[in-house]
């Protein structure tokens, strides 16, 4: 009798006869994992949606590297540009630049960038900002007006931040008009930042600075 | 013909016999059958990631939210296949060519294995404190690899063996 009619293959081996009951064993696995999440998800799935367009932006009060605590109140009247980032996060460093430019640029009409830093590493803010803050000195730029605050977990949970970098547009009255996250996204972020700046002026009767995709 | 289960589940109990009937002429599977389940480990695994892409979607960017998506799925799906080409490769210089297509699919078949024990550990590891997961996900990472290193060695060596 030939090796194949035994059961066996070209190789050798025995056939498992439990080869199939095994894969379906697996395969139910995933399924069963699929559903336990989705059970966790329809419990408490709400925090997985980030921050909604118009809602009033999250309570923000945090410690700064070299000032007093900041809150979202103090520049009520102003478009608030936050970022939260890492300093492990290479997209996020990036970002911080674009945040610099911006706030030179538009800080006289009204824009606040405030970034915050979530893992509440202070040494390590504190050296990038000050290798930064030496960039511009060497520049004959004046001192960024950027403010650098070091976050908690209660307030990357409020602002539902899953990706990092996540930079967030608040309007003068405090409501969210904007989020993005991930790196690149400049241009839509300065087109973004300039609708806030311009949809509700402090002097002027303008309509409600909802953003509009 | 054997179908997707048993190949899975045949890579895992009886690994040598299921390489052998996937090299036979006409025979199916290995590069479907990874495909389809990293299909299954994506969702098992990754599932609030995927839901909050798309939120991020509806709530604020198509597109954003389709990248985050994809840039979810890629992380996930890029080493396997990466591997399986890798692998087939060998293969294919080991065996000399005969048969280019099913030498991937041999790959693939080693590949599968590697993602089962990253299923079950990492599903198991939903339930376990978090403190234990950065330790646990490296060795996986480890023992997945060498397990898929081994059956491509078993299956070069039964190649070159045919091809002598």
């Amino acid at each position: 009798m030939s090796q194949r009619a035994r059961g066996r293959d070209a190789l050798g081996a025995e056939e498992a006869p439990w080869s199939r009951a095994v894969g379906r064993v697996v395969v139910a696995f995933a399924v069963a994992l699929v559903l336990f999440q989705s059970v966790g998800l329809l419990r408490d799935g709400d925090r997985l949606r980030g921050l909604v367009r118009g809602q009033p932006a999250p309570t923000l009060r945090l410690p700064t590297l070299a000032g007093p605590p900041i809150s979202l109140e103090q520049w009520r009247g102003r478009v608030v540009l936050l970022e939260f980032w890492a300093t492990w996060c290479p997209p996020c460093r990036e970002k911080l630049g674009l945040l610099e430019r911006l706030q030179d640029e538009l800080g006289a009409q009204g824009l606040q960038a405030v970034t915050v830093e979530i893992e509440g590493n202070r040494e390590r803010v504190s050296q990038l900002v000050g290798a930064q803050a030496e960039r511009r000195r060497r520049g004959g730029l004046a001192a960024s007006a950027v403010v650098h605050a070091i976050g908690t977990d209660a307030v990357a949970e409020a602002y539902r931040v899953q990706t990092i970098p996540q930079l967030v547009v608040i309007g003068r009255r405090g409501e969210v008009l904007h989020v993005q996250v991930g790196g690149g996204g400049e241009d839509e972020l300065r087109q973004q930042v300039a609708q806030a700046l311009t949809a509700s002026a402090p002097t002027g009767g303008g309509s409600g600075a909802g953003a509009t995709r | 013909m054997q179908g997707f289960s048993a190949r899975l589940g045949g890579m895992l109990v009886a690994p040598r016999a299921t390489l052998a009937r996937a090299a036979a002429p006409g025979a199916r599977g290995g590069l479907p059958d990874l495909w389809a389940l990293m299909l299954l480990l994506v969702p098992a695994l990754r599932l609030p990631q995927l839901v909050a892409g798309a939120w991020y979607a509806i709530d604020v960017s198509p597109v954003g939210g389709l990248l985050l998506l994809l840039n979810l799925v890629a992380r996930a799906v890029v080493l396997p296949f990466v591997a399986s080409l890798l692998g087939g490769a060998l293969l294919w210089w080991v065996g000399q060519g005969r048969l280019p297509a099913r030498y991937a699919d041999l790959a693939a078949l080693c590949a599968l294995p590697a993602l089962v024990l990253q299923l079950t550990v990492n599903g198991l590891l939903l339930l376990a404190p978090e403190s234990v997961q950065p330790l646990a996900r490296p060795l996986v990472g480890v023992g997945g690899g060498v397990w898929f290193v081994g059956l491509l060695t078993v299956t070069a060596r039964a190649l070159r063996g045919a091809a002598a």
